[in-house]
């Protein structure tokens, strides 16, 4: 890992969103349980053909349920790509990141954040012309580091706060669905 | 007072079954979710990620309680 260019651990994001997808994966299965469930009730209504008002407002609860399942499940896939995505993109930033450090070594030269600096202390005017004249090629590796795995935050976050909106409404739908299953007595 | 279902009883204790399931399964993947930590390496990517974990985990959780409740109707708790 990068000590000072890159910050991250692309192996804990990984992780992460593998269990996000394995936990979306497992849900859709429950889903389609469900979704087969409701199927052979709607297919065999039993020996009263009509339904109860009781009945009717619970099958709809389970319905709103399972459609808030399905899209969170969907929403859990997506927001686990997207970290594996992500992590792949730290992964590769890391390597550009130990690269352009490589050569600020070899250069002479300092990093000072993301800047590239040249050293204090005495040093020739040749040697000094010499560190000056690396300074731009060198602060250009260090760039394309930064702007790699800034390019990436900035996707990840608009996804993050993209799907954190459908998680707030699938989280209001499910209590919708709550509410419908209690409908009053006597119905 | 034993509740009477004019849907077919097999049937709705197949629809038990898969609601039960589907209730657990939404309280392990909210626990599960809360259980892992990623390192993104950047205070507002984290703050980002942080606050998607935990929307999900509260999603899962109200789907929990929901698919309890519906499995409550259909076992009659609240018809009876």
């Amino acid at each position: 890992m990068t000590g000072n260019l890159v910050h991250g651990d692309h192996v804990s994001c990984s992780r992460v969103g593998g269990a996000m997808r394995r936990e979306s994966s497992r849900l859709r299965q429950h889903a389609q349980s469900l979704v087969d469930a409701l199927g052979d009730l709607a297919e065999r209504p039993g020996p009263d053909t009509e339904t109860s008002r009781t009945e009717m407002a619970a099958m709809a609860a389970v319905a709103t349920s399972l459609r808030a399942l399905r899209a969170t499940a969907d929403n859990l896939d997506e927001a686990g790509a997207a970290l594996q995505r992500y992590a792949t993109d730290l992964a590769e930033g890391h390597e550009l990141g130990r690269r352009a450090e490589r050569r600020v070594e070899a250069a002479g030269v300092l990093l000072e954040g993301t800047r590239v600096i040249e050293p204090w202390g005495p040093a020739s005017a040749q040697e000094a012309e010499r560190r000056r004249a690396q300074v731009p090629e060198v602060q250009s590796r260090v760039d394309l580091a930064t702007a790699h795995v800034g390019r990436a935050r900035g996707r990840l976050v608009r996804e993050m706060t993209r799907l954190t909106e459908g998680f707030s409404a699938h989280s209001r739908d499910a209590h919708s669905a709550r509410q419908a299953s209690l409908p009053p007595r006597g119905c | 007072m034993p509740v009477e279902h004019r849907l077919d009883p097999q049937l709705l204790d197949a629809l038990a079954g898969a609601l039960n399931r589907s209730s657990t399964a939404a309280l392990e993947a909210s626990h599960e979710l809360l259980a892992h930590y990623s390192d993104t390496g950047d205070a507002p990517t984290q703050r980002a990620v942080d606050t998607l974990i935990d929307h999900a985990a509260d999603a899962l959780r109200a789907l929990t309680d929901s698919l309890a409740d519906s499995l409550a109707d259909i076992s009659g708790e609240h018809w009876a």
